[in-house]
């Protein structure tokens, strides 16, 4: 049961390497948003007793969108951030709609989107889109920098591949293939037992080729679910070069449901939770093919003839 | 919002002669609330207070064996650490209903609660409690308190708890049966009833357990002054009964008047503030220390402790012939109270008053049982037992409606109570009602006649089904003839001619600051602006039961009314001489007092100013001196009832089971709207809480553990901005002749007819009924796939899925 915050520690260091020695000093835990982090402590989930402010440390707040060049958001990006970005609502839309959609609104103008995907909270919807997106986390640690697939990124319930006193200092969502669209989608559900869930996501790449008549590549992502978001290769691999049609969407969608697991023990229940992820999925998938196929942006594709030309 | 004038039953005054009545004026505490002015019970500062913090029970049922609180007494900063053993014994309900009510109406509420409690019997149950210097350190305090507990079989589940073998949660409700009652007015033969009718429809449902969600949690402030005194700082709807309350119920030893209660700015209420909430841990603590004490509580713990809707299981029969006369209607609850009566017994009780006394009947049964279970304690909320019977009741009268081929509207019409018959609240007659109207234009804006096809038509085959839904009700405007109904005011002029208007109605958000002040403007002749309302401490207002019922604008614009034509009659009065020291000869029956001003009517030009006569009354040096002031009272004696008539547009996603609300219009017989901005305010967030209540807000409780799986406001997902629908309000107006101007309430109505109105929309989209709330995407999917034939099995608290 939530509760008042016991007293802590805090420090607010300038740089990277000040927050990662103060880390190992006192062995305190990063603050970006703190949408995660207060609610753990006030429920005594967690007992920091040093907290360690990541909002003024130089060079996190950096965020850049580009279909060429891809999509960085610093540690210290507030998810609303994204939201007015013309790229990122074009070409990495799954993470924007995720973002759109955040329930209750107020989360993305207090919420990093870094300390979202770090969180490694089951229903959380940013790391199902990201993870659509092939998004990477960049960190710098006591043995310097990594870069971390968010695929093997989540260990466990709010347990992520972090190690020690390292922080995530931004994700990365490589330039998206240039015929390509994606897509998330949620649907609220009530809760019905401890390990529920209260909702279901999903979120889809598509890419075509160059005619735009055959899917290229795809990936099929759905999050709470499972203490992580998962893609699902065989129905990837099944939309792959075939022409995008209702009844391909529809079998890849039953692919995805036939290696998901009940999460209660009531029958009505899973029963209608089975039937809402196809039909998400299903939605999911088609509506990022659609996007991919309609994609028309001249100025995308000048810079892009203007590249290949140099 | 639009109003439309009934023309032929409109009394004098006309709209045109009024200055402030009918007007949108701003609401006086708006500034403060928008530019974070106002002080809330966390903002108040005192000198020395300390922080309370109490120890919740983590099991659902649970003996406290041993509690050691050694550790943290030794904790630096500790003041006083409390457990059950230095509580009193007394038991009290936190509902202060008690003092309010008639014995006719109601055979008695339990008094089933300690302050601090050996025997836990929702997790959440209040064990001990510390106050210390500061919140932290008694926070850190409640962490060093050990408690061995005896941990015991819970119940979740009313009907469970029924059966014999069940465990029992209070030693004296045999079979935990918390409260059992007939109906008070159940009249003629249900039997004979049914047994000769043409046509019997049988429905059942359960509403979800809504939550409040005032956006400010509980808080309470206590302090004792040096002669045994104590102030009570906290936002409470009814600061008068609940003092009653205490010093009857919960602290023998002090009186009435030993207790002052200050309710400051209070941050939402929807009937959650209408009981005792942490006032009698901070006066315990306070009593203690000898120090002013506050408690706090958070969002968490608001959702695992208190309040919220109780729910309802409810199957309603209807008899009726086959040109649709109704002959009989039964009716039978058994509502879940939690652990703790509180609100329950008496949320029942208006249900069946408001459901079976909405349509004209002569062998009405109503029965309700109230048990108790190992959950968190339920409570009255805005509606209150209304919105609970209208969702069933009103899918009742459609099944009726389509087993006899009528219009749903039609067959309504036809049964509705009209003017001189009996009114739901069976000793009075029904005076006054508009609900033909509230129909008749409601469905004409809403386009009912081309959106409804018919009972029969075909549903077309694809993914969105769209359809349409009503609904009605009634509603009291305030509860006389059985609540203790009666208010008054005090209205003084200053020597600068302005006004204090001393009120009791707590201001919640709801406006009824402005909208009094709009009639004590109109009726005293003070400009609106000038009249300051003084309201919030018990020393200062007169006795008053506190807002809630939709009772304030008629029972406490009344007194005002009083009031404010007594200020208007005395200022007339001294006004006279002023005219004939300017060798003016007027008589008192000839002057207005308009805009501060008097003047004669047969002569506007010459006005003496409210100003010079308030001063001059004041700085009187060679008469007697006296300031000009008045009290008016008001007893209202009949429930003066508002109607409604609520008419809803949904999209069903047959793929997914989401329902999308694409339009609402609601029409209200409204009598006369004082306050249009404010009347429109109200209808909004009565709808947009409605709706969530239909469709989205879902209180589960882990059905082994009895935790709450979604108790903060990330995971309880109430309708956002996102979620509101195309809405629309008709004021039907008809002055009321009882009412100040005419009005009558409209605070609760509007959160009334969504659910029910969408539940038959959902019917009429996809051929599904609706028996449990709120309709969330699985349940009216589980629906759809066994063809409205199984409904989701469950237990109570998964909103009712026990149907």
């Amino acid at each position: 049961m939530g509760r008042v915050l016991l007293p802590f520690d805090y420090y607010e260091p300038q740089s990277i390497s000040d927050a990662i020695q103060l880390s190992r000093d006192s062995f305190g835990t990063y603050l970006a948003g703190g949408c995660t982090l207060v609610p753990a402590l006030r429920r005594r989930e967690r007992r920091d007793s040093c907290l360690i402010s990541i909002n003024k440390i130089e060079g996190l707040n950096e965020f850049y969108a580009h279909p060429k060049k891809g999509l960085t958001v610093g540690a210290r990006v507030h998810a609303a951030t994204l939201l007015p970005d013309i790229w990122a609502g074009k070409r990495f839309a799954a993470l924007h709609e995720a973002i759109e959609q955040l329930y209750p609104p107020h989360i993305g103008n207090m919420g990093s989107i870094v300390g979202n995907l770090c969180s490694a909270i089951p229903y959380y919807d940013l790391p199902t889109a990201a993870m659509a997106l092939n998004a990477e986390i960049h960190t710098t640690g006591l043995n310097g920098k990594r870069i971390i697939p968010l695929e093997s990124f989540y260990l466990d319930t709010s347990k992520n591949a972090l190690h020690d006193h390292e922080l995530a200092t931004h994700a990365f969502c490589p330039p998206p293939q240039p015929d390509s669209g994606s897509c998330f989608k949620k649907i609220y559900r009530s809760r019905r037992t401890t390990y529920d869930s209260h909702k279901i996501n999903a979120a889809a790449s598509i890419a075509f080729d160059q005619d735009r008549q055959k899917i290229q590549y795809a990936r099929i992502v759905l999050g709470s679910w499972y203490f992580r978001p998962h893609r699902y290769q065989k129905a990837e691999d099944l939309l792959k070069n075939q022409v995008p049609s209702f009844d391909l969407f529809t079998e890849a969608a039953s692919i995805v449901l036939e290696d998901l697991k009940p999460i209660t023990d009531m029958e009505w229940v899973e029963k209608t939770r089975f039937a809402q992820a196809k039909v998400l999925l299903r939605d999911t998938i088609a509506q990022a093919a659609s996007r991919a196929k309609s994609r028309q942006d001249p100025f995308e594709d000048a810079s892009q003839i203007i590249q290949n030309t140099k | 919002m639009q109003i439309l004038r009934q023309s032929e039953h409109t009394t004098k005054p006309q709209d045109d002669e009024l200055l402030y009545v009918g007007k949108s004026l701003q609401k006086p505490d708006v500034a403060q609330k928008v530019t974070g002015q106002a002080i809330y019970t966390d903002d108040i500062r005192i000198s020395g207070l300390i922080e309370g913090r109490l120890l919740h029970c983590p099991h659902p049922f649970a003996k406290v064996k041993a509690i050691d609180t050694s550790k943290a007494k030794s904790l630096p900063g500790v003041t006083a650490i409390l457990t059950y053993q230095d509580a009193p014994q007394n038991k009290f309900s936190r509902s202060t209903m008690a003092e309010a009510l008639p014995s006719f109406a109601y055979n008695g509420e339990r008094q089933d609660q300690k302050i601090l409690t050996d025997i836990c019997r929702y997790r959440g149950d209040c064990v001990a409690a510390v106050a210390a210097e500061n919140i932290y350190v008694a926070e850190q305090a409640i962490d060093l308190i050990d408690v061995e507990y005896d941990v015991l079989e819970p119940v979740f589940d009313p009907f469970q708890a029924l059966e014999p073998n069940a465990p029992q949660i209070h030693s004296d409700a045999k079979n935990n049966i918390a409260f059992e009652m007939d109906h008070p007015f159940n009249v003629g033969d249900t039997k004979q009833a049914f047994a000769d009718a043409d046509v019997i429809v049988d429905f059942s449902g359960v509403n979800s357990r809504q939550k409040h969600l005032h956006m400010e949690t509980d808080s309470a402030i206590a302090q004792f002054d040096e002669n045994g005194r104590v102030t009570i700082i906290s936002p409470s709807q009814g600061p008068h009964l609940g003092k009653k309350h205490l010093s009857e119920r919960v602290f023998s030893d002090l009186e009435d008047g030993d207790i002052r209660w200050l309710s400051p700015t209070i941050g939402g209420g929807f009937g959650a503030r209408l009981a005792l909430g942490l006032e009698p841990i901070a006066v315990l603590l306070a009593r203690k220390t000898g120090k002013p004490v506050r408690v706090t509580s958070t969002r968490e713990e608001d959702f695992n402790g208190y309040a919220s809707r109780t729910d309802q299981h409810q199957t309603i029969r209807l008899a009726a012939l086959n040109d649709g006369t109704i002959t009989g209607i039964e009716q039978y609850i058994i509502s879940d109270a939690g652990a703790y009566l509180s609100h329950s017994a008496t949320t029942s009780l208006v249900n069946m008053q408001k459901s079976l006394g909405l349509f004209r009947c002569d062998n009405v049964y109503g029965h309700v049982k109230v048990v108790y279970t190992n959950t968190p304690v339920t409570a009255g909320f805005r509606g209150y037992g209304n919105a609970e019977g209208a969702f069933v009741l009103q899918q009742a009268i459609d099944m009726l409606a389509e087993k006899l081929a009528i219009d749903p509207i039609e067959i309504r019409s036809r049964n509705i109570r009209k003017e001189g018959e009996q009114s739901f609240f069976l000793p009075c007659v029904l005076e006054h009602t508009r609900l033909q109207e509230c129909m008749d234009e409601g469905s004409k804006a809403f386009g009912w006649n081309k959106k409804f096809k018919g009972w029969n038509r075909d549903k077309s085959q694809g993914r969105f089904q769209r359809g349409v839904g009503m609904s009605i009700l009634n509603h009291a405007s305030g509860a006389g003839g059985f609540l203790l109904e009666h208010s008054s005011a005090v209205m003084k002029i200053q020597a600068d001619g302005s006004a204090n208007l001393v009120i009791s109605p707590c201001e919640m958000g709801q406006g009824i600051l402005g909208a009094v002040t709009q009639i004590a403007a109109e009726l005293s002749g003070i400009p609106y602006e000038k009249i300051r309302v003084v309201t919030g401490d018990t020393d200062i207002t007169l006795f008053d039961i506190g807002s809630h019922a939709s009772r304030s604008i008629f029972v406490v614009g009344n007194a005002v009314a009083n009031c404010a034509k007594k200020i208007n009659d005395i200022i007339r009065e001294c006004a006279i001489t002023h005219f004939e020291k300017r060798q003016v000869k007027v008589k008192k029956e000839d002057l207005i007092v308009q805009g501060g001003e008097v003047f004669p009517k047969t002569n506007p030009e010459t006005t003496i100013s409210v100003r010079e006569i308030a001063h001059d009354e004041i700085y009187n040096f060679t008469e007697i001196g006296s300031q000009i002031s008045a009290s008016g009272a008001y007893l209202s004696t009949s429930h003066h009832p508002n109607h409604q008539a609520g008419f809803a547009e949904v999209e069903v996603d047959t793929e997914t089971g989401h329902v999308t609300v694409l339009k609402y219009l609601a029409a209200h017989d409204i009598g006369r709207t004082i306050n249009p901005l404010l009347v429109e305010s109200q209808m909004q967030g009565g709808a947009v809480q409605g709706l969530g209540f239909a469709l989205k807000e879902d209180y589960v409780l882990d059905q082994t553990t009895g935790e709450v799986l979604n108790d903060t406001l990330l995971t309880y997902t109430a309708p956002t901005v996102m979620d509101v629908p195309e809405l629309k309000n008709l004021m039907i107006e008809d002055p009321y002749n009882h009412g100040p101007f005419g009005a009558k309430g409209v605070g609760e109505a509007g959160v009334v007819n969504p659910a029910a109105a969408i539940a038959n929309a959902i019917y009429d989209a996809i051929g599904v009924r609706i028996h449990s709330l709120p309709a969330s995407p699985e349940k009216v999917l589980a629906m759809l796939q066994s063809g409205g034939r199984e409904m989701p099995n469950g237990a109570s608290h998964v909103s009712g899925q026990r149907l």
